[in-house]
């Protein structure tokens, strides 16, 4: 039975963590997604906002996360892991933004996440192929940066793991890093022979995937072990809508629009043997707030869906 | 470069298509596609009772039931494009739809196809794009089912090559959607490096028996549009299988065909809409390959969507929108034929020029206009007055890097400038080096 997790936005709040971490355990979850994302938003970031969150010492950090650690440990909700803030370089924005995202933001999380006592950081990969024109130099750019916190995600025992994401071209979703499984799987494999250790890992996001058009069943047979974490989320195959699975359907038969079953028999296939975690956030604000408690349990019980078919594969 | 003019959608059952096909040839195209969904399209796949008891109403052939008259229904095609003097060069087997789920669609697409390709022979075309088998057929076995099926096109192409030892015929393979409960998605062929995989071993195979590769790729752009791939990530691995693309536009979620640049949308916080296939990848992947094989352009839905009246008008705009991408994708082609290389214009556009293609076509110099400018360098070119121009070396091509490019072509055709004029453009640049970006990371 794998254990299922769901990303702390939305639920865990900073003037009350105990709360949230106690509804996630109430819905049923075994473990939490801690949002560090949402401490550096990525639409001030691309707005040249600097909030000053990441300006504090690592022990003001520290302390300033200290009653989250300690509501999670009394709520029995153990943190698996956590999202890095994103984006880490931002072509258009102003160098002192790009020192301080590679200088203060990551290195500082990489601390936090010793501190929250998760082995998983997951990191968005630099969109900047427009800028340097190939998705190679992108890549290359993205390695850089990787280079800059892998050695003490190593020292500390910790795996980075890059995720799908994506772009467009008017209202249109298309690719962007980490879409090519062939390229991601000889990426990670040979960082993690350079540093020796599995350093890199994937964190395969469905809903992402989704609306790149990825078939989620030959994608993630060609990752296999190296999906080490999971974004799972569903979308109209349109947005990026963060919505629980078997929401979205298409046609008047009603069958959910997304593979389920492909994601599952490619789970199954590659051996995972990880947390089956949510990122679905927006269903906490799109349900009433009477509704929300419940809204959790509908996907912890399709968690525990998923476990209980895997197991029954 | 060929560009051939997808016919579906043009007739019904390839009736009564001599009008049409003069509209063809009147917009300037020169080649038409033998497209078999004229005469059996998707859709009898779904109601095949009924499209069954309304061709026999009607007196047609069926051909799910007699794919051996498939020659008989294109006679009329065949005869009206010979009479108008349009080339057939390729054609397109028929495609069962992707939401079927009934497996005994595979037995219609095996005969259907094979007598697709037999009739194309035939026909005089050089190629036939037959997609693969695809209904009910697990991820696992896709491979093994499909090698199976083009290892059955070995005969009909071996028979053919000795009948016809001066002429070669090939079986074009196409990347496809997979339809999940209405989503479209990545399907079979769609990863470039399995498609080369698969390339790889059926030629073996026809190099084999027939002595040569008989295997291709036909790259369909709409295809590539809803997949959500970066078409200049897949040209380089396939390469010169490349045989054929399909150029055609659509709203990345509904397999539609429509007229390239009409699919527009907002994205977040757009104020006006932009282009939902992203052409400056389609460009740069085709340019990365030099690509000059043939085009086909396929529209058959926008067809739809007019009203016959104006098809005369709506064809002859494809071909402006033909052209256009022809001039697009053979820039490089059209800069090498000249031994020298002039520029006129001295702004952005020859600075892209110069980022582009200047390391590799040096221009001799640039001219500009603006008096004030002449002596000037800029982007290591010497800015020289428009009278300059008066005495080039032979052979040397003037290149407009400016978008008044009919004023300008007028003002060097009113100075008896014999120099060959030519249009350059940068809407789509192959790099967008921005300096200040290769900086932090190339320097670290």
């Amino acid at each position: 039975m794998l254990e299922i997790g769901v990303q702390t936005h939305n639920i865990v709040k900073d003037e009350n963590p105990e709360e949230g971490f106690k509804m996630m355990k109430a819905a049923g979850f075994d473990c939490a997604d801690f949002s560090l994302n949402m401490y550096l938003k990525n639409t001030d970031l691309y707005q040249d906002r600097l909030n000053g969150f990441f300006d504090q010492s690592i022990d003001e950090l520290k302390e300033f996360f200290k009653p989250h650690v300690e509501a999670a440990e009394k709520c029995g909700i153990r943190i698996h892991q956590m999202h890095m803030p994103y984006p880490n370089w931002i072509p258009t924005a102003k160098d002192s933004v790009n020192e301080y995202l590679i200088h203060e933001m990551a290195p500082k999380s990489i601390q936090l996440s010793e501190f929250l006592g998760c082995k998983y950081i997951v990191v968005h990969g630099l969109k900047v192929k427009d800028y340097y024109g190939t998705e190679e130099a992108e890549w290359e750019a993205t390695e850089n940066f990787l280079h800059t916190i892998l050695p003490m995600a190593k020292d500390m025992g910790k795996v980075t793991c890059i995720e799908n994401i994506y772009t467009s071209t008017g209202g249109h979703i298309k690719e962007g890093p980490c879409c090519n499984a062939r390229k991601a799987a000889e990426r990670i494999d040979r960082i993690n022979e350079q540093y020796g250790c599995e350093v890199l890992g994937f964190c395969l996001d469905t809903g992402h995937a989704n609306i790149a058009g990825i078939d989620l069943e030959r994608f993630m047979t060609i990752l296999g072990k190296r999906i080490k974490v999971l974004h799972i989320h569903d979308n109209d195959g349109e947005r990026d809508l963060h919505q629980m699975p078997f929401t979205f359907t298409k046609t008047r038969e009603n069958k959910p629009s997304t593979d389920w079953d492909g994601f599952l028999r490619a789970l199954k296939k590659s051996g995972f043997d990880g947390v089956l975690n949510f990122e679905t956030a927006p269903v906490l604000t799109s349900f009433p707030e009477e509704l929300r408690p419940e809204a959790l349990h509908m996907i912890a019980a399709i968690g525990r869906y998923f476990s209980n078919r895997l197991d029954e594969m | 470069m060929d560009v051939i003019f997808d016919t579906y959608g043009l007739f019904k059952r390839f009736k009564q298509p001599k009008g049409n096909i003069s509209d063809v040839r009147k917009a300037g195209f020169s080649g038409a596609l033998l497209d078999f969904r004229n005469a059996c399209p998707p859709g009898i796949f779904k109601h095949m009772t009924r499209s069954r008891n309304d061709a026999k109403a009607e007196g047609e052939v069926f051909l799910p039931d007699e794919p051996e008259r498939i020659g008989e229904t294109v006679k009329p095609f065949l005869d009206a494009c010979n009479s108008n003097g349009i080339q057939v060069k390729g054609a397109m087997a028929p495609v069962i739809p992707l939401d079927r789920s009934n497996p005994l669609m595979n037995d219609y697409q095996r005969v259907l196809s094979a007598s697709s390709v037999r009739c194309a022979m035939e026909s005089g075309c050089k190629w036939c794009i037959v997609p693969p088998l695809f209904v009910g057929i697990p991820l696992e076995k896709e491979k093994d089912v499909n090698i199976e099926f083009y290892r059955s096109f070995i005969p009909i192409l071996k028979e053919y090559s000795e009948k016809h030892p001066d002429k070669e015929f090939k079986i074009l393979l196409q990347n496809q959607c997979r339809d999940h409960s209405g989503h479209l998605v990545r399907g079979i062929l769609s990863d470039a490096d399995e498609a080369v995989e698969w390339l790889n071993e059926l030629n073996e195979d026809s190099r084999n028996i027939i002595g040569r590769d008989a295997f291709g790729f036909c790259l369909n752009i709409g295809h590539v549009n809803i997949c959500g791939q970066d078409l200049d990530e897949i040209t380089p691995v396939l390469g010169d299988y490349i045989e054929t693309v399909v150029l055609t536009d659509n709203d990345g979620n509904e397999d539609c065909e429509m007229l390239p640049f009409s699919c527009a949308s907002r994205g977040i916080g757009g104020d006006l809409a932009n282009a939902d296939t992203d052409w400056r990848s389609v460009i740069r992947g085709l340019r990365k390959i030099k690509y000059d094989g043939p085009v086909i352009f396929s529209m058959s839905d926008t067809l739809a969507a007019f009203p016959v009246f104006i098809w005369p008008q709506l064809i002859a705009f494809a071909k402006t929108v033909s052209d256009f991408f022809v001039w697009q994708l053979t820039m490089e082609q059209t800069i090498s034929k000249y031994s020298h290389v002039v520029l006129f214009g001295a702004g952005n556009m020859c600075r892209n020029y110069m980022m582009d293609y200047g390391e590799k076509y040096h221009p001799l110099f640039t001219c500009d206009n603006n008096s004030n400018r002449w002596g000037e360098e800029f982007c290591g070119l010497e800015i020289k007055s428009p009278e300059s121009l008066k005495d080039l070396p032979e052979d040397t091509g003037i290149f407009i890097c400016n978008e008044y490019y009919t004023e300008i072509r007028s003002q060097l055709e009113s100075m008896g400038i014999k120099s060959k004029i030519e249009y350059y453009s940068d809407r789509y640049p192959n790099t967008e080096a921005r300096t200040r970006l290769k900086g932090l990371w190339k320097n670290a």
